[in-house]
């Protein structure tokens, strides 16, 4: 949000949670909400105007339009086990860039998999725009920030932390000159199963551009990793540039 | 800060300060309840 203000002569921000990316079975009315503090970190933040539409007025009676990303970049990953919500996402920022008609639009790294569909959508719909893909925010103990954090309780919340380390762990062997995506691989899922009831959804080492997988760790890499601890499903990942 | 539910309205608003030269960047989100519970 800071980026934006700096960067952007007027600054824009959308409150909206999406129906159409959320699953059947995913809860949507219990989406955490509250616009009240929403306003009070907007304002704070130095945004000029908010955009706080309904369900209705973002998806009125008779509509019938999507927009589909297709191939690995939605498959893969988070789009494994929830269909249909690149679909809901891709097609939500299509409306929230026709409305707001921006120069840039601001997205958090922790959701790589979504900068990625909509850098892709952005180039291929000719959208006249850039994306600006901005760092993890963590928590002082390197917990990634996500609304789904409010549903840890205190000791999920304390062992939500081997996400991170395994991320961390995963950095150090391959500063230390491991090139082996199974061993990398290995030693993640084998720290995360150390927790008993977390259950691993998936562990990513990804071309960080196609999200295509690797064999050999080289290039532009993104390891990603989604876990359910308890109820929410965390996710997070890191990119670095290996030689 | 002003807020509006109505898209229409906030595209009109801002494409006339576009057609004056001014950038506008976006923050798209679900909201702000980001911060874990401190427990």
């Amino acid at each position: 949000m800071d980026r934006a203000r700096r960067e952007n002569d007027i600054l824009v921000a959308s409150v909206f949670v999406n129906p159409t990316q959320f699953g059947p079975e995913e809860d949507l009315e219990a989406y955490p909400r509250d616009i009240e503090r929403d306003k009070d970190v907007m304002e704070s933040a130095g945004v000029d105007y908010v955009f706080y539409p309904t369900v209705e007025e973002m998806y009125p009676q008779g509509f019938s339009t999507y927009v589909n990303v297709e191939g690995s970049l939605t498959s893969r990953m988070c789009g494994a086990s929830r269909e249909g919500h690149f679909r809901g996402v891709a097609t939500v920022l299509s409306k929230l860039f026709n409305i707001c008609v921006p120069d840039r639009a601001y997205f958090g790294m922790k959701d790589a998999q979504q900068v990625s569909v909509v850098q892709r959508m952005v180039e291929d719909m000719n959208f006249d725009l850039d994306i600006v893909p901005c760092p993890i925010v963590r928590e002082p103990d390197g917990l990634a920030l996500s609304s789904r954090n409010t549903y840890l309780d205190a000791q999920q919340r304390k062992d939500a932390l081997i996400l991170s380390k395994s991320l961390g762990r995963a950095r150090e062997m391959i500063d230390g000159g491991e090139r082996e995506v199974a061993a990398i691989y290995a030693e993640m899922k084998r720290m995360i199963n150390t927790i008993e009831y977390m259950k691993i959804d998936y562990i990513e080492i990804l071309d960080a551009k196609s999200l295509e997988p690797l064999q050999t760790l080289e290039g532009d890499v993104l390891i990603a990793l989604a876990v359910w601890v308890g109820k929410p499903k965390l996710l997070d990942n890191i990119r670095l540039e290996v030689e | 800060m002003e807020l509006y539910t109505s898209g229409s309205a906030l595209r009109n608003l801002l494409k006339s300060l576009k057609r004056q030269g001014r950038s506008v960047g976006l923050v798209p989100t679900m909201g702000f309840c980001m911060k874990a519970i401190n427990h």
